[in-house]
């Protein structure tokens, strides 16, 4: 009998609880995301970064906030903040942040670390769901760089992406990893985005 | 009318042509075909269609099955020639443009399939092996020797967007079109042709297949002669013949032969096309009576007759041989090419091999050519002989390894690539599985780097276990924001019975992490968990047989490797992910098997 109120309970309350997501119209997120977005894009208040790289996941708008803190970051080697700017991408599939990546990801100027970043999000754009670490991407062959989703894994979607987002990709990464003068950690990290998407579109 | 599901696969069989005979040496005549079969008697002595009709595909990837379509009746004795060729649409489904994005349709060949066998009622199905023609369509033949009902369906691969809330996201394609299907009902797939009779009045025989077959290679030609002055055209095999040994030998489609003097009869010829035994018997050969003696053999039933020196020898040409035509996957084989007869130089030796996904591998200037072999295909030689050139060309099947069951290992690894505490805004962000990165030195992948198949990349052992790790969010730890967000309270919803809800204590949510653990299966318990799932799916989809067959070609050098690595396998892990056992068994999500716990109170998310 307690069983069967436990299932019972369980069946009503998984739609609205057990998988609830953020409510986008919270007073309270609205505010929160308000001030991660300055946090990010600004670098300021400072003390709050670690507390907004959490916050942003949940805010309605985290593309564009991402994608302006990933340019501001272009000079950045700190690889624990790109690490956690860029997580997010593994659950968000955005337009403004798919430009912002392929901004990063082909400058010349930029770090390599944020660079690497930055390619990591187009594989996560890719292949959404599998968590790829920065150690691996940049890693001596032979290396795995492609991680593996899960069944709770879920996405995310944000602003549009451009239809042709796929190739816009793999032109850069094709462009990057052949390119001999671009550092070899950038060039390892382009050759995965190469393995997420394939090497041509005619071949399944 | 419904016919039961065929499950043939012919555009793959037609794919991997296999080599019927197997040359074992040079006088392997006597073992080359076993026993020969005794020639029917056809009752069919002319041709007329069957049928020719389109046979159409599923109109979408959501379904894999198309209609099965009665193509006529077939005769109890004699030939059924099959021609299909594809010609189908495939328009990508709009809704897969605006489909909430959990994952993207997927674009892919939907790979249509024809499959035809003879209903002969009683349960029984004489499936019509359909292979590739030369022309590039697909072609099956078969010989009947009872009749039945000509029936053909289509097949297609699914191809649907994942879902993780529903399991099955859009489909992939509309499709329209199919296969256009002609069947005929033939006297013989084979013809022989005579040329002019020489000075001693022989004769060269000429056959070759009809209808846009072609003869198994390497081909093996028996010669026959059938003396009498009533011989039926057709093949009855009750007939005293006379064996023409001289003219056997691989690639020999002709036999120069004259008839002894004041003895008629018709020329008979013997071999394989399709995978099938053919046969088939020439016009009249009239005794021009300017040969040697006759060896007296008459009346014997199956005697051999030496022709030697009577005109049986023919132009040098380019013979192939290998020592195996079927390996098994990562065994080497070993080709050559030789004049026949002996004595002639072979110049400008070209070796290609065209493998079945229609990459040309390029060879040596060498007599000899071979290497490992993983990718089933066609070996070929050209090359000059003199002043004029010839080819040969064997065809090189390839078997699969019998490769042991994949174990998977679990282990947790905390909190791992779980969200941030403060971004669990639902259960699934507590705790997931997946599998784990595999260290590229637990795995042998070989690059082939000489030979037919240079360039293609292969798991040359075996995969015998893959890890699966299961990560527990940092926020089921005592004291953290996300236990501090936990507290008893009304949920402001009912139960099934009307009951109010209540949230959960911290103490309360402390208690279910053992059915966390449960549901993830890193902890054994009654749950049904995703680990379990990933099990029973590696079971029920034999994995270490995909993995056998798993290979990459890239003609860049060593690209090949990394790719069957990160992608080809990473492809295989998410296809065991997103299968739609993997979801949680709710009302809302059809086909859903991973038990959810049962939990007395409800936890609060962020924000």
């Amino acid at each position: 009998m307690i069983r069967s109120i436990f299932l019972a309970l369980v069946c009503t309350v998984l739609p609205t609880v057990l998988y609830g997501q953020a409510d986008p119209d919270s007073v309270k997120l609205r505010n929160d995301c308000r001030l991660a977005d300055q946090v990010l894009t600004t670098g300021n208040p400072a003390p709050h970064r670690e507390w907004a790289l959490g916050v942003i996941w949940l805010c309605p708008r985290a593309g564009s906030t991402l994608s302006n803190a990933l340019r501001t970051a272009t000079a950045t080697t700190d690889t624990s903040y790109l690490d956690a700017l860029t997580a997010p991408a593994i659950e968000l599939r955005d337009g403004d942040l798919f430009s912002a990546a392929m901004s990063v990801a082909g400058n010349p100027s930029a770090s390599v670390p944020a660079r690497v970043f930055a390619i990591r999000t187009l594989i996560y754009t890719a292949r959404p769901g599998g968590s790829v670490d920065y150690d691996r991407l940049v890693a001596d062959d032979p290396r795995v760089c492609l991680g593996s989703s899960s069944p709770h894994s879920s996405v995310r979607s944000g602003t549009p992406l451009p239809s042709d987002y796929v190739e816009q990709m793999r032109a850069l990464a094709n462009r990057t990893f052949r390119d001999g003068t671009q550092p070899k950690s950038v060039r390892q990290a382009a050759e995965c985005v190469l393995f997420a998407v394939g090497r041509s579109s005619t071949r399944f | 009318m419904q016919y039961p599901k065929a499950k043939f696969n012919l555009l793959y069989a037609g794919g991997f042509l296999v080599a019927s005979v197997v040359v074992a040496s040079c006088d392997g005549r006597e073992t080359l075909f076993g026993p020969k079969p005794t020639n029917p008697r056809p009752a069919v002595t002319t041709t007329s269609m069957i049928a020719s009709t389109i046979v159409p595909v599923p109109t979408t990837t959501a379904a894999t099955d198309g209609p099965y379509v009665g193509l006529g009746d077939v005769p109890d004795s004699g030939w059924v020639i099959i021609t299909a060729t594809s010609d189908y649409t495939a328009t990508w489904n709009p809704a897969c443009n605006t489909a909430p994005p959990y994952w993207p349709c997927p674009a892919g060949d939907p790979a249509p399939q024809l499959n035809i066998w003879v209903d002969v009622g009683g349960g029984r199905r004489d499936l019509i092996d359909m292979r590739i023609s030369g022309s590039g369509g697909l072609i099956g033949l078969q010989y009947r020797r009872s009749p039945g009902t000509l029936v053909a369906h289509t097949t297609v691969s699914n191809l649907w967007a994942w879902d993780p809330s529903f399991g099955h996201g859009p489909y992939s394609y509309d499709l329209t079109g199919g296969f256009t299907v002609t069947a005929l009902s033939v006297p013989s797939p084979l013809q022989i042709t005579a040329g002019n009779p020489d000075s001693t009045g022989a004769r060269t025989y000429t056959v070759a297949p009809l209808y846009g077959l072609q003869l198994d290679q390497p081909v093996y030609v028996g010669w026959e002669f059938v003396p009498g002055d009533s011989v039926s055209q057709y093949a009855a095999g009750s007939e005293a013949v006379w064996e023409l040994w001289d003219c056997y030998g691989e690639g020999r489609t002709t036999c120069r032969w004259a008839p002894p003097p004041g003895v008629n009869g018709r020329m008979q010829a013997w071999t394989y096309a399709n995978g099938q035994y053919v046969w088939t018997r020439s016009e009249y050969v009239l005794s021009s009576g300017r040969c040697t003696a006759t060896p007296g053999l008459l009346g014997n039933k199956s005697a051999r007759y030496s022709i030697s020196g009577s005109g049986c020898d023919q132009e040098p040409h380019v013979k192939l041989s290998c020592d195996k035509t079927s390996v098994e996957r990562g065994s080497a084989i070993n080709c050559r090419a030789d004049a026949v007869p002996a004595g002639t130089a072979l110049t400008n030796i070209s070796w290609t091999y065209d493998d079945s996904t229609h990459n040309t591998i390029k060879g040596p200037a060498t007599p000899e050519w071979g290497g490992i072999i993983v990718v089933p295909g066609e070996i070929k030689v050209l090359a000059s002989l003199g002043a004029r050139s010839d080819s040969d060309s064997v065809s090189i099947s390839v078997t699969h390894r019998q490769w042991p069951a994949i174990r998977l290992t679990v282990h947790e690894a905390g909190h791992g690539d779980l969200p941030p505490v403060t971004a669990v805004d639902s259960v699934g962000k507590l705790a997931h599985t997946h599998f784990d990165v595999i260290s590229p030195s637990n795995v042998s992948i070989t690059l082939l780097e000489s030979g037919p198949n240079t360039g293609w990349a292969y798991f040359s052992q075996p995969v015998t276990s893959l890890p699966l790790v299961v990560h527990l969010s940092d926020a089921l730890k005592p004291g953290s924001a996300f236990m501090k967000l936990q507290h008893y309270g009304l949920t402001g919803n009912t139960d099934m019975n009307g009951n109010p809800t209540y949230y959960c204590t911290q103490s309360q949510v402390l208690a279910m992490i053992p059915s966390i653990r449960e549901h993830e299966g890193s902890l054994h318990g009654s749950l049904h968990s995703h680990v379990d799932e990933y099990r029973d799916w590696f079971k029920q989809n034999s994995a270490q047989d995909s993995v056998e067959k798993m290979m990459f070609y890239d003609p860049d050098p060593g690209a090949a490797q990394s790719f069957l690595l990160n992608s080809v396998l990473a492809q295989f892990e998410d296809e065991a992910t997103h299968e739609p056992g993997q979801g949680h068994r709710a009302p809302t999500i059809p086909g859903g098997t991973v038990d959810m716990p049962v939990w007395p109170c409800a936890m609060r998310f962020f924000p």
